[in-house]
């Protein structure tokens, strides 16, 4: 051990600010990244059923339409 | 080999063995990483000459070999997706660029970190410290081309030359420490030539580098398969996973 006690490894011989500071910042980066790296298949996932959704319901759409048309063509002709 | 490798070109085969490789990286990661911190922060001697801020060394030097090894495996994508039209790569320029860029951050603010306490300031528009900072530009550029197309395929082509153009600056940052009076020191690992280091500093940031690296390759694994599933939206084999998330 390079340390005598804890103390003596938090403060680092006066520069504990410097060193903690370093991994500190390089811990938040890489949990950032690790949260945003692991959530990408489900982000892109999401996108990709929520396209599909929005193109059944615009097919649901056009359908009803067409018949809606159909049905008032034929009252007309009546 | 090439019959070998060709069943990987497969976005669906290269998709599941990406997620059959993430455990085993995170795995590995995480072992080496706590070993290696353990030993660089607390059972690694000081320096005699920086004393105890040695001990950045073992996240600065893994992440600045990391950021330019990546800048590089990027390049090469690059080349593949330029000369054999590989989609695959496309995606792997993509899923490499933000993890890249973020070992590049680490480098420069753990740099900095140290520069303060050694050299008596956070920065300074040394030769090795501008060019790494323009690595960190050239990953911004490649995120931020990547993600100006809407259609991704349309992008790709300017993406991969632009990937492939920075790469002048590897050899700029590796020989700015010969080439120009810097602050920044000379190389003491990455050269043809047993390191210039003690073996209870040099065993210590193998370990954490390796670390790093299987971390790295875990992330890319993940936005890999990710832009993988983005630019094959339209194959059943997708909407099938992504019906079969819906629950």
């Amino acid at each position: 051990m390079a340390f005598e006690s804890f103390t003596d490894f938090i403060t680092m011989g006066k520069h504990g600010f410097y060193i903690w500071l370093s991994y500190g910042s390089a811990l938040i980066i890489l949990l950032v990244m690790g949260f945003n790296s692991f959530r990408q298949p489900k982000i892109q996932l999401d996108k990709i059923r929520q396209r599909m959704h929005r193109e059944q319901q615009l097919k649901a759409y056009q359908q009803k339409k067409a018949e809606q048309r159909s049905q008032s063509h034929s009252g007309e002709a009546v | 080999m090439w019959k070998w490798l060709h069943p990987y070109a497969n976005p669906e085969v290269a998709y599941q063995f990406t997620g059959k490789l993430i455990p085993w990286f995170n795995g590995i990661a995480f072992i080496l990483l706590s070993i290696g911190l353990f030993l660089g922060l607390a059972y690694s001697p000081a320096d005699y000459q920086q004393g105890e801020t040695v001990r950045i060394f073992y996240i600065h030097v893994p992440a600045a070999i990391l950021s330019m090894g990546l800048y590089f495996a990027m390049a090469i994508a690059g080349l593949s997706a330029l000369v054999w039209q590989l989609k695959l790569a496309h995606a792997a320029i993509a899923a490499i660029a933000p993890v890249g860029a973020a070992f590049t951050a680490i480098a420069l603010i753990t740099g900095a970190a140290w520069g303060k306490p050694m050299w008596g300031t956070w920065w300074i528009w040394d030769a090795r410290l501008t060019s790494e900072l323009i690595l960190l530009f050239l990953y911004f550029g490649v995120i931020a081309l990547g993600n100006a197309f809407e259609d991704k395929s349309q992008g790709a082509k300017a993406v991969s030359v632009l990937a492939l153009v920075g790469v002048v600056n590897l050899p700029i940052i590796h020989y700015s420490v010969e080439w120009w009076n810097t602050l920044h020191q000379g190389a003491t690992v990455t050269k043809f030539a047993a390191p210039s280091m003690a073996m209870s500093m040099y065993i210590p940031f193998v370990i954490c580098f390796f670390g790093c690296a299987f971390l790295a390759g875990s992330l890319i694994c993940k936005r890999f398969q990710g832009q993988v599933l983005a630019r094959n939206s339209l194959r059943p084999w997708v909407k099938q996973l992504a019906l079969a998330e819906d629950n």
